[in-house]
């Protein structure tokens, strides 16, 4: 009878909310109909799904500040959306509640070609951005994922790009931000905390609070509006791959080490056979065609200039390094097919990868987190003995993936002028049968406290139920932690801001 | 042993697999970004563009589907409003198959083919065409005495009597709106402008049936696609040209799912081109106008006939034909398919709208088409802004016009 009760009293809360919203944004843009929730229910991840209470979609700062007003007062959770492409869980309302669909905020505000920066809104996608920005010889950041997702989520998420060992992560893009905190003030940073200065201020002014909102997964508060950087397009670019066929990856990384410290490449990635066969080819059977003719490892790096000249000094310069580390220049008929993705936005190509392999009867294992190059190899070593232990034996006959299960796929980006990198491990357990997932699990288990002890580090700690890289490292991080922890009690003590997703156990 | 047949189970179980495995990359909102260059016209989805909520993307369907299916969701209002007002363009699934395996088009498909089996549609909005192909044979609650009227004039023979080689599937829309007959009479004057022997079946010409599939009720249309393909062979025509992008796609792709064609389908932009190309018809007549072409989808992103209609106005002196971003695999439908047009008008006129304004973006003075369903939505999106027609009606008029 009780139960019954407070489900009376929690629904009439969600009736009264739903007319608070209704009047905020109107009665066309809020709904708690089941067949629109469910649309919110899932992401890229494989989180539990679950839907939330109400959906609403604001289309101004001002009409975001009123809601999270609402449901703090309410003490709704909200969970912000920009494009709904998250990997980690993080678009999953996973307490219910407030689903804060942003895709009305969809304009490009400004975009200044002299400073060369960008102000967008949080359902501008990468597609959208580079549509602008390329008319002034101009160009954002090619992210790892589909040019369909949200440009300022990824960058507020430290996407790595494969410009970032030059250009840095997608944090290190961002000028000046607007957030709507969990009371329903609004905070600038950067160049917008003093109105008129320009874009002058990347951090602070004084110690840089924007910082504090960087990978957080919308638990501090909502970003409506972004500042971020353009880079400019080379007038010529070409693309030289060099490979290895040896299955230690110590090579490649040594390789790859050497090109970001000497930044002779815009964009340097390290792709083994199975994603470039995924990536070049038209479909699933062109890319079993082609990949035993493709070697082990490739690490393709688009070269660029202001002429062909200076492309062809690039080159030898890389084609020096390569001598001096071992790689081989790769032959002529890969590079033809490499050169199909250049302009540069045809890298999204590969990109699309993604979708084309994920949730084949189950999706992927997917690990990525940052490490020192040269700790690469061992890392991605005992990674393969660890799924060859975890998957042998697997009944293949039943899984419909692109790789052999006990197969892992793998790809590695230099940061930092090749201080460190970031790697992402794959593997693919058969997760249509029973067994396979909890082999997964297992495997899983194991994989986590293997890559922080080779080194690894995982700078996006999200904290769903599946995914859960942060919970892992959080007893190591000490201080830092309890700090963290701290700041969202002060900025947000009711706990309403898409709660439990950053791996902060007093949530 | 009975066969096995579509009809034994839920729809939904043949989809399920693609419900539970979307990737939810996104891409099904957009346009290949590889042709993106207008920032304006970025979307290919006409309802989740205009409702906005994920369920009215392909994204969402997918949810809907996976929540039908496992008994989280059940039917309501605003579920088969998510589910009707997708006009089945396929936009969504030619992004999607780009990157994937996945079918989206399909889900959608059967989202609607569940609601018919579980008597939660057609909708009332759609009941009036289901009862007027029951009772004339027509969407249009035309009598079947007035399915040639438009033909009074010409010397068509009649196939019912006598064997063509060629036979021209009209089609409802093209006999019975009055706005459309233009370019099917201009089709049958150029056809016999070029000498073929042809004809068409008037009175005895039956519905495709095209709107009761796409609005979701498979077993009616099995029934009537089995009829349409026994009378079709009986006529012992080689060729059948279908001017409606609605009859052609189903003729083309789905009659053949019921029994064997015994003749080959084809569309009329594709003999028209033949025709040109075998110099049988001269475009001569100069048309000094500034034209941009609309694919309709079930003549592009259906049938891949996106090259044809093209070739055709290319042809005419003195045509410009200009492009709009939104072309071929990544056109922006005209808002008027799976039953939009008739169920909710207003999202149908807010599509139209939106062409239009693509059109005018790149100084079109007129919006042409291949299909009449399209021609008669954006004349209605336009209001006379820019004249829509028919490609038919353009080659007409510089084929068969004297010059001088």
């Amino acid at each position: 009878m009780a139960v019954r009760k407070v489900e009376r009293s929690r629904e009439r809360l969600y009736e009264e909310a739903l007319a608070g919203l209704q009047a905020i944004v109107g009665e066309e843009w809020v709904s708690n109909d089941p067949a629109i929730l469910i649309g919110y229910s899932r992401d890229q991840s494989l989180e539990i799904a679950h839907k939330p209470n109400l959906v609403v979609l604001p289309e101004s700062t001002e009409q975001v500040s009123e809601v999270i007003r609402l449901a703090n007062r309410y003490g709704m959770a909200v969970t912000p959306w920009s494009t709904g492409g998250n990997t980690g869980g993080g678009c999953i309302p996973q307490r219910g509640g407030i689903l804060l669909d942003l895709r009305r905020m969809d304009r490009i505000l400004e975009l200044d070609p002299l400073n060369m920066t960008v102000r967008i809104q949080p359902n501008v996608t990468f597609g959208k951005c580079y549509v602008e920005a390329e008319k002034h010889g101009l160009r954002n950041a090619n992210p790892s994922a589909p040019a369909s997702v949200s440009m300022l989520a990824n960058y507020l998420d430290k996407g790595v790009f494969q410009v970032s060992n030059r250009y840095g992560v997608g944090t290190d893009s961002i000028l000046g931000m607007t957030v709507v905190l969990a009371d329903g003030s609004v905070v600038r940073t950067g160049c917008d905390a003093y109105p008129g200065v320009g874009h002058v201020c990347a951090e602070g002014p004084g110690p840089d609070l924007g910082g504090i909102f960087h990978a957080s997964m919308g638990i501090f508060g909502v970003v409506t509006e972004m500042v971020c950087q353009l880079y400019p397009i080379p007038r010529c670019e070409d693309v030289q791959s060099c490979e290895f066929e040896e299955e230690d990856m110590e090579g490649p990384a040594a390789y790859l080490r050497e090109l970001a410290r000497e930044d002779c490449a815009i964009e340097t990635i390290l792709f083994g056979d199975g994603y470039l066969a995924l990536g070049v080819s038209e479909n699933q059977d062109a890319a079993e065609v082609l990949r035993p003719s493709l070697p082990r490892h490739n690490c393709i790096a688009f070269i660029g200039g202001e002429d062909q000249e200076e492309v062809d000094i690039r080159r030898r310069q890389l084609l020096r390094i390569a001598a001096r580390t071992g790689a081989t220049p790769s032959a002529e008929a890969l590079h033809e097919m490499l050169k199909d993705l250049l302009p540069w936005r045809r890298v999204f190509k590969i990109i699309q990868v993604t979708p084309r392999i994920e949730r084949f009867s189950g999706m992927f294992e997917l690990f990525w987190f940052n490490i020192e190059m040269d700790k690469a190899g061992e890392v991605h070593r005992r990674f393969t003995q660890l799924a060859r232990r975890n998957f042998k034996d697997t009944d293949e006959s039943k899984s419909e993936l692109p790789f052999p299960p006990e197969e892992v796929t793998f790809y590695l980006q230099p940061l930092e002028f090749g201080r460190t990198g970031m790697l992402e491990l794959d593997a693919f357990p058969n997760q249509a049968e029973p067994e396979g997932v909890k082999r997964g699990l297992k495997m899983a288990a194991e994989a986590i406290p293997l890559i922080l002890d080779c080194g690894g580090l995982f700078d996006r700690p999200y904290g769903g139920v599946n995914s859960g890289f942060g919970w892992a490292q959080t007893p190591r991080l000490g201080t830092y932690y309890e700090l963290l922890k701290q700041f969202k009690a002060t900025l947000d003590p009711r706990n309403i801001m898409n709660p439990g997703r950053l791996a902060l156990p007093s949530e | 042993m009975g066969s096995f047949t579509r009809n034994q189970f839920d729809p939904l179980l043949q989809v399920a697999k693609d419900a539970y495995r979307c990737g939810k990359c996104m891409l099904c909102k957009y346009i290949d970004h590889n042709e993106m260059s207008d920032i304006r016209f970025l979307n290919i989805c006409p309802p989740g563009t205009r409702y906005q909520f994920e369920a009215y993307f392909a994204s969402g369907k997918q949810e809907i589907a996976r929540g039908l299916l496992q008994g989280d969701i059940d039917y309501t209002d605003r579920l088969l409003h998510a589910i009707f007002t997708c006009t089945l363009c396929g936009g969504c699934q030619a992004v999607c198959s780009v990157a994937g395996d996945k079918n989206p088009l399909k889900t959608i498909v059967a989202l609607r083919e569940k609601a018919v089996r579980d008597g939660m549609a057609p909708l009332p909005g759609h009941q009036a065409i289901f009862t007027s192909i029951e009772n004339y044979d027509n969407p249009w609650q035309q009598p079947r005495a007035r399915r040639d009227a438009w033909a009074r004039k010409l010397k068509v023979k009649d196939a019912s009597r006598e064997k063509v080689e060629t036979l021209l599937f009209v089609g409802c829309t093209y006999a019975y709106n009055a706005a459309a007959q233009t370019a099917v009479r201009d089709l049958a004057r150029l056809m016999s402008a070029a000498g073929l022997d042809f004809g068409i079946l008037g009175r005895e010409e039956p519905c495709c049936a095209s709107p009761i599939l796409r609005i979701g009720d498979f077993e009616t249309f099995r029934k009537r696609a089995e009829a349409n393909l026994r009378l079709l062979n009986s006529t012992g025509a080689a060729r059948v040209v279908a001017p409606c992008a609605g009859c052609y796609s189903v003729l083309k792709e789905e009659y053949p799912d019921f029994g064997e064609e015994d003749f080959e389908v084809i569309s009329a932009v594709e003999l028209l081109e033949e025709l040109v190309e075998e110099e049988r018809l001269k475009p001569r007549h100069r048309l000094a106008r500034r034209v941009t072409y609309h694919d309709p989808c079930h003549l592009g992103r259906y049938c891949e006939v996106y090259d044809a209609p093209r070739n055709l106005l290319a042809a005419i002196p003195g045509l410009e034909l200009t492009e709009m971003p939104r072309r071929r695999e990544n056109s922006w439908c005209c808002g008027s398919g799976g039953g939009v047009k008739t169920a909710f008008p207003e999202l149908a006129l807010w599509a139209a709208e939106t062409r239009v304004r693509e059109a005018e973006s790149v100084g079109a003075e007129v919006l042409a088409s291949a299909c009449p369903w399209c021609e008669s939505n954006l004349r209605d999106g336009s209001r006379d802004r820019l004249e829509v027609t028919s490609v038919l009606t353009l080659l007409a008029e510089s084929v068969l016009r004297e010059v001088g």
